[in-house]
């Protein structure tokens, strides 16, 4: 029963992290492929940059932000779910845009003069581009979840592995292993490996329903 | 039936920076009618399109629709967008079904749904894609991509349907079809039809109302002929070699590539197997279709080199010339006009 706890919370905090930078960074990746601004270039290479972001260095900076003596520390978020949702939302945020932009960026040039031919808004052409990146952007989404379901280093610094409350798949396999424990770490990993399939089918399905 | 030409054109100017697309001093498009835009590749229809389409804003100039001055901006643009339709060269459709993306202009309209799958149904059938609603776009060849493009255009009945090289990937078969088609849209359903062809012939026997570009640039009416080539020989004597190495001597003076007409007017006609001047541009070919315009007689001579020529009618006449007959077209290197030179 402890174990099916650990895959709920999991789950529970990565889906929710994923789904929050999704809302922000699908829109964001998108206005920064379809507007020209000065400092774009730059904007892009960061965004590349942070797909490299240590996940430690999330948990450190967020630890900060949420401790006690910290800015939010009044917010009482340091090891609880939702902070370390905060920490996974900061890890997924730069993955889902820089992706989003590169899904929107493939999408055919004619898109959105065809659709603005055949009478569509601002808007409705906008959507009409985003519909013809959709597989695209599903992707970028998965993979923002790859990266934060898998990750350690913020899930145990901003959660502090708490049995039942804040223990995840990956850093309960970070306390078996250092109990020497292998074996249980190995199933573990399986098992994490089954969550993220079982997402990606779900994806897959929902992808094949709709050509 | 709207008085106002459908689109005038004043003083329009599109660049991208370090080079003019198009300048054109001034044009109209009657309302109702089919036009056609004739030019080689990259003399600048696709630019003038996509302004009339409203999808560019020149760079100078004005464009009125209907007498009125364009939008490219705010709520009017969207209004007139939606009264004018352009079917891309080579037309994207979106992923989905036939249906959908017939239903796509009478979505954002806000159409009832009631009213799609017969305009839907309508459109298909103009195009004969009748029962094409439920295939996947991903299953359609090239030529029945481009006729869903048409229908999509059509499902949305626009004032203005702007067709650019419709014909460029049809097969050979078909192209009569949609020739009656463009005419159909413009009886039938009253609308303005503008197409661009490259082919000078195909846009007569569609509509006397054609308008030349070269290079930019409209050029006068009677820009037929029109050879591209690098100039060789002696500066005295110089010539371009055309499409299967055949040469065309030109008049002195010009260096470089160039783009140049013979007039159809300049042209003399022969029966083959005469004697004749080796000097001059001679070249033996077909009479493949006659004409008779205005008091004279507008040919067409297929051989290596195609030419179209017009003749007098008491000339034509004189030489008893028929359909099918073998004849050397001559023509001397003053007669030809260079329409651009570049170094």
């Amino acid at each position: 029963m402890e174990l099916l706890g650990i895959i709920w919370v999991s789950l529970r905090i990565s889906l929710a992290a994923t789904t929050l930078a999704a809302l922000a960074s699908v829109p964001l990746g998108f206005w920064i492929a379809v507007r020209e601004f000065p400092g774009k270039r730059v904007v892009v290479v960061i965004l590349n940059t942070l797909f490299s972001l240590p996940t430690v260095v999330v948990g450190l900076f967020v630890y900060g932000l949420l401790s006690h003596s910290g800015p939010l520390g009044s917010l009482k978020l340091l090891y609880t779910p939702a902070g370390m949702t905060l920490g996974q939302w900061i890890l997924a945020t730069p993955v889902i845009t820089a992706l989003t932009y590169a899904a929107t960026k493939g999408v055919d040039e004619r898109v959105r003069p065809t659709a603005l031919t055949l009478g569509a808004d601002g808007w409705q052409a906008g959507l009409m581009v985003l519909r013809e990146a959709r597989y695209g952007l599903l992707a970028a989404v998965v993979a923002g979840f790859g990266r934060v379901i898998s990750e350690v280093g913020a899930a145990i610094m901003i959660g502090g592995n708490i049995r039942g409350y804040t223990r995840t798949i990956t850093t309960a396999i970070a306390l078996e292993t250092s109990k020497g424990e292998f074996q249980t770490g190995l199933i573990l990993g399986v098992i994490l490996l089954a969550v993220a399939l079982s997402v990606n089918l779900f994806v897959h399905a929902f992808l094949r329903a709709r050509p | 039936m709207n008085p106002n030409p459908a689109f005038r054109l004043l003083k329009i100017r599109q660049e991208i920076p370090g080079r003019t697309l198009l300048e054109v001093p001034e044009l109209e498009f009657p309302t109702g009618e089919v036009s056609a835009l004739v030019g080689p590749n990259g003399a600048g229809k696709t630019t003038l399109f996509r302004i009339l389409a409203l999808l560019d804003p020149p760079f100078a100039g004005a464009l009125e629709f209907m007498g009125e001055p364009a939008a490219f901006s705010g709520p009017r643009w969207l209004e007139l967008r939606r009264r004018i339709t352009l079917v891309h060269q080579t037309p994207f459709l979106f992923r989905g079904t036939v249906f959908q993306n017939l239903a796509f202009g009478l979505r954002v309209r806000g159409e009832p749904q009631a009213i799609w799958p017969p305009r839907v149904a309508e459109a298909l059938e103009l195009v004969d894609l009748g029962g094409f609603q439920d295939r996947f776009v991903i299953a359609l060849s090239g030529g029945e991509a481009q006729r869903v493009a048409i229908a999509r255009a059509l499902a949305v009945q626009p004032e203005v349907l702007l067709l650019d090289e419709p014909f460029a990937n049809v097969d050979a078969g078909r192209i009569s079809r949609l020739e009656a088609l463009i005419s159909e849209i413009n009886h039938r359903l009253g609308a303005t039809v503008i197409f661009s062809t490259h082919n000078l012939g195909q846009a007569f026997r569609l509509t006397s109302r054609v308008v030349t570009l070269v290079a930019g640039k409209v050029a006068e009416f009677g820009h037929e002929n029109i050879f591209s080539g690098t100039v060789e020989g002696e500066a005295a004597e110089p010539w371009i070699t055309v499409r299967g190495g055949w040469r065309i001597r030109i008049g002195p003076g010009v260096s470089g590539r160039v783009t140049c007409s013979v007039p159809p007017e300049a042209i003399a006609l022969r029966p083959a197997g005469g004697p004749g001047a080796s000097e001059c541009n001679c070249f033996e070919g077909e009479i493949t279709r006659m004409e008779c315009h205005n008091g004279r007689v507008r040919l067409r001579v297929d051989g290596p080199v195609s030419f179209r020529v017009v003749l007098p009618d008491q000339e034509f006449q004189r030489q008893g010339i028929r359909l099918g007959d073998r004849v050397v077209v001559s023509f001397t290197p003053a007669a030809v006009k260079i329409l651009e030179a570049k170094p």
